[in-house]
């Protein structure tokens, strides 16, 4: 199962990064289903709002730059026990920049079934990095797993951004769609307004770790507001 | 050494995972209230999952029963996908068991209650052993005719609320027989979750098909 360049790289960055992929990522609206019941968001133009808030004042600055550090990290340690120092650091780095339980559990529970699928599929930093969340020595964090794990099948960093984002966004529209609050024509048309909104991001280099950041008060208060909510279809 | 091994990695297995589906209504969560009670008396360590719709209610249900510990219980949300989370994508679900595996060391069965479902769904293999399919004769008796998947692929098909059935006018020897048609062989028990009437006999099923003692 060594993926070399072309086509076979294709084909690996379609499957990990399709809905189809068993991930976890349907329980989660990413503040979506908070800010529907709170009245906030509730047509097509506001959930454009929500995606644009997420990918370029969250995702942008705080999980691209972690999930370059962990793709960089495989590749200059590869399979290691020094890869597994370096993960657990950003890991504890992700853990206490994210503001609110509900991007944490999300990220790391999200973490967890990409870390348990690919060590099904028999990759092995997956399996050691697997043990270690289970043994509570790392949080195991989305971003970080993403870009380890891509990174042992040899994906390019840069496919590696298209991947994470265009997940990220086909969860909010997939979670919108589910909710009744846009049709399967405005998912679509929702997904190609995106693709300049992250093509700009993706033009910038990612953040350096000093700098990484997330301002998204908006949403963070709406996963707060979650969390205490008894009635809810969504995990965040 | 190369990054990406062959398919040699045998994750360790846990507890046994028995899935409980069938339709919104039909009796899951009075099953497992039933079933709970009779495998704690016969020394089996048990926890359960729930795949919540909207809310943990069925969680919720049952921690507050007494029958069981309320940490044995964990719920799952589904995002409007209950399918989904038995079948195509039960990543969560699976990571729920391994929870549970981990937490309670020497845990020998745990139940999977799905969130509600349609004729069509079924559990994916990977997520449990053994699964069961409930229908009630409320829901019709023309259930088993209509060859669900739910229907057909089960493990064990669970008839409930027998009691109803001269009440919604349901003729239970045909709607029987026409299960056991459908399902050419595999088995289809009859029960009342209210009273716990044939209750012992989907215990016997699943200590057959998962427990082996």
């Amino acid at each position: 199962m060594h993926i070399e360049s072309g086509i076979d790289q294709q084909l690996a960055m379609l499957q990990f990064s399709d809905s189809f992929f068993p991930g976890g990522a349907t329980a989660f609206s990413w503040g979506l289903e908070s800010l529907r019941l709170d009245r906030q968001v509730s047509d097509v133009e506001q959930v454009f709002g929500l995606l644009q808030a997420q990918v370029t004042h969250r995702w942008a600055g705080l999980d691209r730059p972690l999930m370059h550090l962990a793709h960089q990290a495989y590749t200059e340690c590869g399979d290691t026990p020094a890869l597994l120092d370096v993960l657990c650091d950003l890991d504890r780095l992700c853990e206490a920049m994210s503001l609110t339980r509900g991007w944490r559990e999300a990220s790391r529970r999200l973490g967890f079934t990409q870390l348990r699928m690919h060590a099904d599929l028999g990759v092995a930093c997956a399996q050691r990095y697997l043990e270690a969340v289970r043994g509570a020595h790392a949080p195991g964090h989305l971003p970080v797993v993403q870009g380890a794990l891509w990174a042992a099948y040899r994906l390019p960093a840069g496919s590696c951004d298209a991947m994470a984002v265009g997940g990220l966004c086909t969860s909010i529209i997939g979670a919108a769609l589910r909710m009744g609050m846009i049709g399967h024509v405005d998912g679509q048309r929702l997904l190609t307004r995106m693709r300049p909104v992250i093509a700009g991001v993706l033009s910038q280099p990612p953040p350096a770790r000093e700098d990484m950041s997330s301002g998204t008060p908006a949403l963070d208060i709406a996963a707060m507001r979650h969390e205490a909510r008894s009635a809810r279809l969504f995990a965040n | 050494m190369s990054s990406v091994m062959p398919l040699q990695y045998a994750r360790p297995r846990g507890a046994a995972r028995v899935g409980v589906g069938g339709p919104v209504g039909s009796g899951k969560t009075a099953l497992l209230e039933q079933l709970i009670p009779r495998f704690i008396a016969r020394g089996t360590d048990i926890a359960v999952i729930t795949n919540d719709l909207v809310t943990a209610e069925d969680a919720e249900r049952i921690r507050r029963s007494g029958i069981i510990a309320p940490e044995r219980v964990l719920a799952v949300e589904t995002g409007a996908c209950p399918h989904t989370a038995i079948r195509e994508d039960p990543t969560l679900n699976l990571a729920a068991a391994d929870e549970l595996d981990r937490t309670w060391p020497g845990l020998e069965l745990i139940l999977v209650e799905s969130g509600g479902d349609n004729l069509a769904s079924s559990f994916s293999l990977d997520l449990v052993d053994y699964w069961l399919f409930v229908i009630d004769v409320a829901g019709g008796d023309d259930i088993p005719r209509k060859r669900g998947l739910g229907v057909l692929q089960c493990d064990l098909l669970v008839i409930n609320k027998t009691d109803l059935a001269p009440f919604v006018r349901v003729d239970l020897a045909r709607m029987t027989r026409e299960a056991e048609e459908v399902r050419a062989g595999k088995p289809t028990l009859l029960t009342n979750c209210a009273s716990g009437e044939g209750v012992d006999a989907v215990v016997d099923a699943i200590v057959r098909g998962v427990l082996f003692d």
